[in-house]
């Protein structure tokens, strides 16, 4: 809408008035959509309307709905007992049809055109709020079911407030340690993913914060395992960021390309991209940055069993950690070494440097890191055939990836946790571990996970991932 | 549906009556309602009512008429279907609707879906009218389906959860409910369904058999009770969401054209709804006749008589002149609808919305932005080059089938076939920009 315009400015000033007087005209049943893009807009203009309203208004949110049944089912059954005539509010669609997710989006539309005549059933008006980029969706490809409106009202977020509702719809995605791409599950991250796309259209394209979003974006497609469309969006931010001369963040897309790279085996890709990020941060002076991405390489070489290299990229990192008394990055870099030692057959180095590890990441307080030195500690013991002190360091570990949230984490720990009772012959043990392992993998879309899970499947003569799937 | 307990009667002259007396989404059922208005005469002058039931009063047993239909969303299509049902049993047919969006569980759907889909809805038709089918034949065809739907059953390695049901003895609400379990099991997706259908698949010529041996006992029981014959409307078929294949067809295309034989193959008369895309497909004439689509064109309403018929469709409804301030309102209505009912109906509503005493001009006005904003938001960058050639040559071939399907393109029927731009998108501004670029002085 052109806010210049004289008449489409009083649009929208009638909008909310239009919307009260539908709710109390409309008899049966009428199909509304509200257009809003920030959630925190989208609770307050509710809350707005409520007090405006003075009579009941149903809210019923699709978030993690289970696909299992219709969407029109779920929503008569709960609106059976609820007051006559009272309308209903719908959130979270836009959760049904994700945008890069073809098959989950062609189901949502097919089904809600098909069973469009259902809805009427409510004998109610229905309030569909959608962001704008969902809504368009919506229009296009279940159109249908959109055709069924009988008005559609847009409420854009006000421009000056607008970065108040982007950062207050951000809550929640910010909070704790870990970063959220690590800690939510699948479900949370659908819902994120579509909070954060309405909020890409509430954002100036080409600034800091469009950036960010769509960085934030590709880690959670990066965490639920759709590299092509956590490649897209890092491309995307990386694009911006250079345009608007940010070399850090620059320098940080380019790092999680790698990431991505390294992810689906295309180590010349990932190396490429790293050797870019590095020859920004030392432009720049970024230190802290340089060591990541020294780490970084080192870790590809080590994948290819060019153990050297490895170690001389990780012994340059180490240097600069120590320069800037950088104890959380040396402790990590410890880490790392440890296990270039462990495949190169140095077993004493190799633990010395795991408790100089152990010792560091306990004294920064960085749990993460020790919860992964102490993963490393069991495979030192269960490697020399020592069950008993390989399990007592993986139940630690395993203690502190739950105590973190750390979903990503947990699922790799139980899978190593489930090995060792195998050896041991407790079969029973190791497959209620991996059970564990394959429903957090599942849930949160760890791809790695279920390639590892698979294989374990079929190591046990069954038919891979669908084994766990029928012990569930 | 919450029921009126006072009839309303049409026309309403208020404007809280007149937003529900235009209810863009309820089809007239009823024949004799006061608001319906046969258009036929605008529309290009055939009548969907008349050549259908005609052509199926002249198809004589073995043969069966077979028959398409598309339109334009909202053109009216459900209530023309009605008319015709009705039309059809006034002569004597026993006629069975069957609303697939209503009536099949489906998610993906499949030629297989329709099939049983058709004959459980013939079999629950003919019990709620009290006629009884052949009991034994009953239980051969429902052992035969049982049988077919345990063995993928077992297959799955879960619960029998229809040999539980075997035990007992058939009758038509059991066949119906054997039925579902065949066509049930939805949600898209789901690997049962699939299996069911492929175990069927592999036996296709002898379901079609057994269902066409029900289908004619059916007819048999019907002729007894005086009906002259059987025929069945699938609607809302045309609602499949369009789907490329792997091998570059398209979920249409295989229905419609590759299982056209299977469509056609039960033993009564028969009415699909297609989506409208498929007029332009030409393999489609081969298989279901030259003239096997029957399309509702849209209203003209540039014209006189399509004004005026769109006019009497709005005061059959409501009181003109004691709901708008002045008459001509309704003509700046009516010429924004591009002739579809939908729209028009869709127009009236906005104009109502916020406004409690009568609708003036600023009413009016504001509802026609709405819409304008409504498809512009329909319209992307990219469909410039194809609104542009319907603006100039005002014909549309197989690329304007998304756009079509979309309504941003009419296509009208008078005298000869021809499509334009929906008023609504005309008045688009940035369309109308690069539709009619500034002259270079």
């Amino acid at each position: 809408m052109n806010t210049d315009d004289p008449e489409a400015l009083a649009d929208r000033q009638s909008e909310l008035p239009r919307l009260l007087w539908v709710l109390r005209k409309g008899k049966g049943f009428g199909l509304y959509f509200v257009c809003c893009n920030a959630p925190a807009y989208r609770r307050e203009l509710v809350e707005k309307i409520k007090a405006e309203y003075a009579l009941p208004i149903l809210e019923f949110d699709l978030t993690g709905h289970d696909d299992e049944e219709y969407i029109d089912h779920r929503l008569l059954t709960w609106a059976a007992d609820k007051p006559a005539g009272a309308p209903v509010f719908l959130y979270g669609l836009e959760t049904l049809l994700p945008t890069r997710d073809e098959d989950r989006q062609f189901r949502t539309i097919q089904e809600i055109n098909w069973r469009r005549n259902v809805y009427s059933q409510l004998g109610r008006n229905l309030v569909i709020w959608l962001p704008e980029y969902a809504l368009t969706l919506l229009a296009r490809k279940a159109s249908d079911f959109y055709d069924w409106h009988s008005a559609v009202f847009e409420f854009p977020v006000p421009e000056a407030e607008k970065s108040r509702f982007v950062k207050q719809s951000m809550l929640g995605f910010m909070d704790g340690e870990t970063h959220a791409a690590n800690r939510m599950t699948l479900a949370e991250k659908r819902r994120w993913i579509s909070v954060l796309n309405g909020l890409l259209d509430e954002t100036p394209k080409d600034s800091e914060e469009y950036a960010g979003l769509l960085n934030d974006l590709g880690r959670l497609h990066h965490a639920s395992g759709k590299y092509s469309e956590a490649l897209r969006m890092y491309q995307k931010s990386l694009e911006v960021f250079h345009k608007l001369n940010n070399q850090e963040d620059e320098s940080m897309a380019l790092n999680n390309i790698s990431q991505i790279y390294q992810a689906q085996g295309d180590y010349d890709n990932a190396l490429k991209y790293l050797e870019s990020s590095l020859v920004i941060l030392r432009d720049i002076g970024f230190r802290d940055g340089e060591s990541i991405a020294l780490g970084n390489i080192s870790h590809i070489y080590r994948i290819q069993g060019d153990y050297e290299k490895a170690l001389s990229y990780l012994e340059d990192a180490l240097v600069i950690n120590h320069a800037m008394g950088n104890r959380e990055g040396e402790g990590t870099n410890l880490n790392s070494i440890s296990q270039i030692y462990s495949a190169q057959g140095y077993r004493d180095k190799a633990l010395n440097c795991l408790e100089n590890a152990l010792t560091i990441h306990r004294e920064v307080g960085n749990r993460i890191g020790e919860g992964a030195t102490l993963n490393n500690f069991s495979n030192f013991y269960y490697d020399q055939g020592n069950d008993d002190k390989a399990l007592d360091y993986l139940e630690q570990s395993l203690r502190i990836a739950r105590d973190m949230g750390d979903r990503a984490g947990l699922c790799a720990i139980l899978i190593n946790y489930g090995a060792i009772h195998d050896s041991q012959g407790n079969i029973s043990e190791a497959k209620h571990a991996w059970l564990e392992a394959y429903r957090i993998a599942t849930e949160i879309g760890h791809a790695e996970g279920l390639k590892a899970l698979d294989k374990l499947a079929k190591d046990l003569g069954k038919e891979g991932l669908a084994y766990w799937e029928s012990k569930m | 549906m919450n029921k009126e307990t006072n009839p309303v009667t049409y026309p309403v002259s208020s404007v809280a009556e007149v937003y529900d007396a235009c209810h863009p989404d309820i089809p007239l059922e009823d024949v004799n309602d006061t608001r319906y208005v046969d258009l036929t005469a605008v529309r290009g002058g055939e009548s969907l009512v008349k050549s259908i039931a005609y052509a199926i009063e002249r198809t004589r047993s073995p043969n069966f008429h077979q028959q398409l239909v598309t339109g334009h969303r909202g053109s009216g299509k459900s209530t023309e279907f009605f008319q015709l049902k009705a039309r059809l049993e006034n002569h004597g047919y026993f006629v069975v609707y069957l609303d697939v969006g209503e009536t099949l569980d489906l998610g993906d759907i499949s030629y297989l879906d329709i099939l049983i889909g058709i004959a459980k809805a013939i079999v629950g038709e003919l019990e709620a009218a009290g006629i009884d089918l052949n009991e034994n034949l009953l239980t051969e065809v429902l052992a035969w389906l049982a049988e077919k739907t345990i063995i993928t059953e077992r297959n799955a390695e879960s619960e029998g959860k229809v040999s539980a049901n075997l035990g007992l003895a058939a009758n038509i609400p059991f066949l119906a409910k054997a039925l579902a379990e065949a066509t049930g099991h939805i949600k898209s997706g789901s690997k049962r369904r699939e299996e069911i259908r492929s175990v069927l698949e592999r036996e296709l010529s002898l379901l079609i058999e057994r269902l066409n041996t029900l289908i004619d006992d059916a007819r048999t029981r019907l002729r007894l009770q005086g009906f002259k014959d059987l025929v069945v409307i699938v609607d809302q078929l045309e609602k499949m969401a369009y789907r490329t294949n792997k091998d570059g067809t398209s979920n249409h295309k295989e229905l419609f054209v590759h299982h056209a034989g299977q469509l056609k193959s039960l033993h009564c008369h028969i009415i699909y709804t297609v989506p409208i895309n498929l007029i332009f497909s030409a393999n489609l004439g081969d298989t279901f006749g030259s003239d096997a689509i029957f399309v509702i064109p849209m209203v003209d309403v540039n014209k006189g008589a399509g004004k005026e018929k769109f006019r009497e469709v709005v005061a059959r409804r409501v009181d003109i002149e004691k709901v708008f301030v002045e008459s001509c309102l309704v003509d700046r209505l009516i010429a924004m609808s591009g002739g579809s009912l939908r729209d028009l109906m869709r127009l009236v509503r906005l104009a109502c919305q916020n406004t409690d005493e009568i609708i003036e001009s600023a009413d009016v006005e504001r509802a026609i932005r709405a819409l304008i904003r409504e498809y512009d938001r329909l319209v992307k960058e990219q469909d410039i080059p194809l609104l542009t050639r319907v603006n100039e040559s005002k014909h549309v071939d197989g690329s304007f089938a998304d756009l079509l399907g979309l309504r941003v393109i009419h296509e009208y029927q008078n005298g000869a076939r021809w499509a334009d731009l929906h008023p609504a998108v005309r008045a688009i501004s940035w369309i109308d920009r690069a539709l009619n670029p500034p002259a270079i002085l």
